[in-house]
C-alpha cells in the first residue's frame, strides 16, 4: 500500500505534534479549499489571489489547502494559472512569484467556468471539492468567497446549497462563507439577502467582509481606546466636542460606473466602511476581546445612533457629485460624462452626514462623516476634536489656541497625531499649536500586510471579530435609508456641484458651518 | 568622570515636536563584525524613533568627548562614544545617565566578549538584550553563559540572533510531522545531520528537538532519548555558507531531508518511510538579515518560552 504525506489519517492515539508547541501561533491548522466566486474579476486578482499567495509565503495556508476559481469567463485552467501567476507579479507585495513556490502553489488551483444560475457548473464544483478532499488532503472543510457583483449573491448560496455544497449537507468539515460588501442595496434588499443567506448558513459561518476594519489603524482605535488610561476618562460628552470621519477618495469610478449608478457614496462607504469607524470610536469598551463581545458593542452603539426623520433630513445629511476639473495637473470628466453614468444621473459621489448617538456618553456630540470621489487627496481619518479650554488665562497669547485634536490617520498614512498648545521659546508668552506624531511604518518599522491578508487568514481559522454581524448590517441599513430615500425623490440642487480635486461641496460645508464648526482641510 | 555634562542638543525647529519609542544601545567589538553590526544599528535606527547609543572601540576614545553627536533623522538620535578606553562601570553609568526614562531599553551585544553582568547592572533595567552566539565560534561556554546571564536578570527578556535564524527550519520539521504518517516515528529519532550555518544554530537546532521531545542531555556528549537511546548530532560547517543549507533527520523505520534551494526562497522536503519515498513537498522559507532579526528581537513581546526551554536543553547536565 502507498503511503502520502499529504494525505493524513486521523490517529487520535498520536496525539498533537509536540514540535508545533510554542511556534508561531497565527498559522492555520485546519486544510481547506477556498472558492472565489468571480475570479476573473478586479478584486480576485488585485486583492484575493495576491492575498492567497502571501499568506502561504507566510506560513499561514496549511499544507493541505486548494483554490477554486469560479467565474462566467471561459478559462482554461491553464489560462487561470498563468493569468493568475501574471496579477501576483503585478499586485503580489512580494513581487513576483518564484519557480519553485509558484509550482507548487498553482498545483493546488483549479478553475470552474459557467453561469452562477446552471446547477450543472457547481455540480462540476462539488467534483473538484471531493476531488481536492482525496488529492491534497482538504478534509472537507470549505470557504466560499463571493467577490460577484451583490446581485448575484442570493443566486450563488442557493445553488450551493442545490447542489449539496450547503453546511448541512458537508457533515465531515466545516463550511463557510465570505460575503463582499455591500450587503444588499437597500434596507429591504439586505433582508432578503440575509433571508436567503440565512436559509443555508448559520450566523457563525458567515463572515460579511468589510477590508477598512482589516486595516491596522482601525484595529489600533481599540488598543488606544483601550490599552491606555489617558485616553478613556476623556471619552466623553465633557470633554469631546465633535467627531469628524473622513473617507476621501481622488479615484472616480473607474470602470464601476454601471455599478455605482445603483450605489452611490451613501451606500458604497457611510452604510458599511464609515459607520463601521463610528461604532469602533464610540462603542462602550467590551467584556472581553472576543468576536461577539466586540460587536456586541459594536451593535449597542448603532442602535444608539438618533434616526433621521424626513423632514430634517437637509440638517443632517448632504450630498454631492463632482463635475469636471483638475486634480494632479490633469483634466478630469464630470461624474455624468464617466462611462456608463446617466446624463441626467442623480447618484451622489459624496455624501455627509451629521449622527448623533443618544447614550450618557454621547449626548449632543455630533459625529460628522463624510466620504467623496474626486477629491482633492486620498485620505482616511478620524478626528477627534476637544473642546475648548474653559478659561484663557494668557490672554491675547492664548488666541491662537487650537482646540486639542487627536487623529487616527487610517490611509496613505497609517498612525496617531495628538494636537496640542506649547509656548513658543523666548522671552514671551506666544502660544502655537503642536502636533505630534505617531506613524506605523516608522514606529514600528514594519510595513502592515493588506487587509484581505489578514482577513482571509482570520477566516479560515473561523475568527469574526473584524466581520461584521448581520444585526449591525440591518441597523445600519436602518439608519441611512431615510436618506437615501429622500435623495431618490428629490433633483441635486446646483449648490451640491463640486469641482474634481475640490473639498467637496458647499452644502456640506453648510451642514458644519451651520454648527459653527469648519470640515477638516482633506 | 560627570555624565550630567553629556546633554544631547535637540536639533528641531520651533514647535516640532518628535517621538522616541526606543532605546537602543549597540555595543559593538572590534572584529571584522564592527562594520556590519553598525550598519545594522543605524538601518533600525532609520525605521524606529529611537535614541541610539553606538559604544564603539574603534577609534578609541573617552566618554568625555563622545566622537560624534548628530541627529540621523527629526525623531531618532544618536550618539556615537568612543568606549575602548574605558571600564564596563563608567560605560554603564554614562549609558544610565543617557537613556529616555519610561521607553524600552535595547542592549544589543554586538561584540566578541562575554556579555558583561556588571555592565548591564550599571545602565539599570534593559528590557531586552540581544546577543548573537553565531560570533562565538571558539567558546563552547557560550550557552552556560547565556543561562546564568538570564537566570541574573529574570526581568530582562534575552534574545539570540543564532536561535531566531533557525525560525524557518524549526517551522519546517515540525510541518513534517504534522502527518500522523511521519508522526509515529517522531519518538524513535536516532540521529540529526545539520549542514552550513554556525555551531550555535545547528546546536540551537537540536536543543529545540531535545526540548520538545524530553530528551537528556548527556554532559556534552550529545543527548539520548527517554528510554535511553543515544542521539547523534553532526554538524559540517561549510564556510563560503553563512545560513544552514540542509538538516537530516533519521528515524528508525523513517529518514527525512529538508534542503535549502539556491535562491533560499523555498525548502525541499524528501521524505522516506518504511521504505517508500513520498511526494516532494516545498515550503516557503525567508531567510531574514541580521537587522531584520534584531528588529523581530525587539518587536517580540515578554519572554521566548520555546527559547529557553531549548537553551536549559542545551546547558543541563
Amino acid at each position: 500500500m502507498s503511503i502520502s504525506l499529504a494525505t493524513p489519517q486521523a490517529d487520535v492515539t498520536l496525539g498533537p505534534n509536540p514540535l508545533r508547541e510554542g511556534l508561531e501561533v497565527d498559522r492555520v491548522t485546519d486544510p481547506c479549499n477556498i472558492v472565489f466566486f468571480g475570479a476573473s474579476g478586479d478584486l480576485f486578482k488585485r486583492m484575493l489571489l495576491p492575498a492567497m499567495y502571501n499568506l502561504r509565503l507566510g506560513g499561514i495556508l496549511p499544507e493541505n489547502f486548494g483554490i477554486i476559481g469560479f467565474s462566467r469567463s471561459t478559462l482554461s485552467q491553464e489560462e487561470f494559472r498563468e493569468t493568475g501567476r501574471a496579477s501576483i507579479a503585478e499586485f503580489s507585495r512580494s513581487g513576483p512569484a518564484h519557480d519553485t513556490l509558484w509550482n507548487d502553489f498553482s498545483s493546488r488551483m483549479s478553475y470552474v467556468g459557467g453561469e452562477f444560475d446552471d446547477i450543472e457548473t457547481f455540480y462540476a464544483l462539488r467534483r473538484i471539492l471531493e476531488e481536492n478532499d482525496e488529492k491534497l488532503g482538504t478534509q472537507a472543510n470549505r470557504l466560499f468567497y463571493l467577490s460577484t457583483p451583490p446581485s448575484v449573491f442570493a443566486e450563488i448560496v442557493k445553488q450551493l446549497d442545490a447542489a449539496g455544497l450547503g453546511p448541512r449537507d458537508n457533515t465531515k468539515g466545516w463550511s463557510r462563507i465570505i460575503i463582499e460588501k455591500p450587503f444588499g442595496t437597500s434596507l429591504d434588499s439586505a433582508r432578503a439577502l440575509q433571508a436567503e443567506v440565512a436559509r443555508v448558513f448559520d450566523e457563525k459561518q458567515i463572515y460579511r467582509i468589510d477590508h477598512y476594519l482589516g486595516k491596522e489603524p482601525v484595529q489600533d482605535i481599540m488598543a488606544l481606546r483601550f490599552a491606555n488610561v489617558i485616553f478613556e476618562p476623556i471619552w466623553n460628552r465633557q470633554y469631546i466636542d465633535s467627531i469628524q470621519i473622513t473617507a476621501a477618495e481622488t479615484v472616480g469610478v473607474e470602470q464601476r460606473g454601471g455599478y455605482y449608478e445603483n450605489s452611490g457614496a451613501l451606500r458604497d462607504m457611510i452604510q458599511n466602511h464609515v459607520i463601521n469607524l463610528l461604532a469602533l470610536v464610540a462603542m462602550e469598551p467590551p467584556i472581553r476581546s472576543d468576536a461577539d463581545s466586540i460587536r456586541d458593542e459594536k451593535f449597542k452603539v448603532l442602535t444608539a445612533m438618533r434616526p433621521v426623520s424626513q423632514e430634517n433630513i437637509d440638517n443632517y445629511a448632504a450630498r454631492g457629485q463632482y463635475v469636471e476639473g483638475n486634480l494632479d495637473g490633469k483634466s478630469l470628466p464630470a461624474y455624468r460624462q464617466e462611462n456608463g453614468v446617466s446624463k441626467e444621473s442623480n447618484i451622489e459621489t459624496f455624501a455627509a452626514v451629521k449622527f448623533f448617538i443618544d447614550t450618557w456618553r454621547w449626548a449632543e456630540v455630533p459625529f460628522y462623516v463624510r466620504s467623496g470621489k474626486r477629491l482633492a487627496r486620498k485620505c482616511s481619518e478620524i478626528a477627534v476634536t476637544f473642546k475648548q479650554i474653559p478659561h484663557r488665562l494668557f490672554g491675547e497669547a492664548g488666541d491662537h489656541i487650537a482646540q486639542n485634536t487627536l487623529v487616527i490617520k487610517i490611509q496613505p498614512e497609517e498612525g496617531v497625531s495628538i494636537t496640542f498648545a506649547a509656548k513658543v521659546p523666548g522671552p514671551k508668552m506666544h502660544i502655537r499649536s503642536v502636533n505630534m506624531d505617531f506613524n506605523y511604518g516608522s514606529g514600528f518599522g514594519v510595513v502592515s500586510a493588506p487587509a484581505y491578508e489578514r482577513l482571509i487568514g482570520d477566516a479560515m481559522r473561523g475568527d469574526a471579530t473584524l466581520f461584521t454581524r448581520w444585526d449591525a448590517v440591518e441597523v445600519a441599513w436602518e439608519r441611512v435609508m431615510p436618506i437615501l430615500e429622500h435623495w431618490e425623490r428629490t433633483p441635486l440642487q446646483d449648490s451640491s456641484r463640486y469641482t474634481v480635486g475640490s473639498q467637496g461641496p458647499q452644502s456640506a460645508a453648510n451642514l458644519l458651518g451651520a454648527d459653527g464648526r469648519e470640515w477638516r482641510q482633506i | 568622570m560627570d555624565t550630567t555634562r553629556f546633554e544631547l542638543p535637540v536639533q528641531h525647529g520651533p514647535g516640532a515636536a518628535t517621538a522616541a519609542t526606543l532605546n537602543l544601545v549597540g555595543y559593538l567589538g572590534a572584529t571584522q563584525h564592527r562594520t556590519a553590526a553598525l550598519a545594522r544599528l543605524e538601518t533600525i535606527a532609520r525605521k524606529y524613533p529611537t535614541r541610539l547609543i553606538v559604544l564603539d572601540p574603534i577609534p578609541e576614545g573617552t566618554l568625555s568627548v563622545p566622537s560624534s553627536v548628530f541627529n540621523v533623522s527629526s525623531d531618532a538620535r544618536r550618539i556615537h562614544v568612543g568606549v575602548a578606553a574605558q571600564d564596563e562601570h563608567q560605560i554603564g553609568y554614562f549609558i544610565s545617565g543617557t537613556i529616555l526614562r519610561n521607553i524600552p531599553t535595547v542592549l544589543w551585544w554586538a561584540n566578541e566578549h562575554p556579555i558583561s553582568q556588571r555592565f548591564v547592572e550599571e545602565i539599570g533595567h534593559v528590557h531586552e538584550v540581544i546577543v548573537d552566539s553565531s560570533m562565538h565560534v571558539e567558546r563552547e561556554s557560550i550557552f552556560t553563559e547565556l543561562r546564568a546571564f538570564h537566570s541574573t536578570f529574570t526581568r530582562t527578556a534575552l534574545r539570540d540572533l543564532a536561535w531566531l535564524r533557525g525560525h524557518g527550519w524549526r517551522d519546517a520539521i515540525a510541518h513534517l510531522f504534522d502527518y500522523p504518517v511521519a508522526r509515529k516515528h517522531l519518538q524513535s529519532m536516532r540521529a540529526i545531520e545539520i549542514s552550513g550555518g554556525s555551531s550555535a544554530e545547528a546546536r540551537y537546532i537540536t536543543g529545540w528537538l531535545a526540548s520538545r521531545l524530553g530528551w537528556v542531555n548527556e554532559r556534552g556528549l550529545g543527548f539520548c532519548t527517554r528510554d535511553g537511546r543515544s542521539v547523534k548530532f553532526m554538524h559540517t560547517p561549510h564556510n563560503e555558507m553563512q545560513e544552514i543549507r540542509e538538516i537530516r533527520l533519521a528515524c528508525a523505520l523513517a529518514n527525512f531531508r529538508l534542503v535549502l534551494d539556491t535562491n533560499a526562497m523555498a525548502l525541499t522536503c524528501f521524505s522516506q518511510i518504511d521504505a517508500q519515498e513520498l511526494a516532494v513537498q516545498h515550503l516557503p522559507f525567508h531567510q531574514a538579515d541580521d537587522a531584520e532579526l534584531i528588529e523581530q528581537a525587539i518587536l517580540m513581546n515578554g519572554t521566548d518560552e520555546l527559547f529557553e526551554a531549548s537553551l536549559r536543553s542545551l546547558c543541563e547536565k
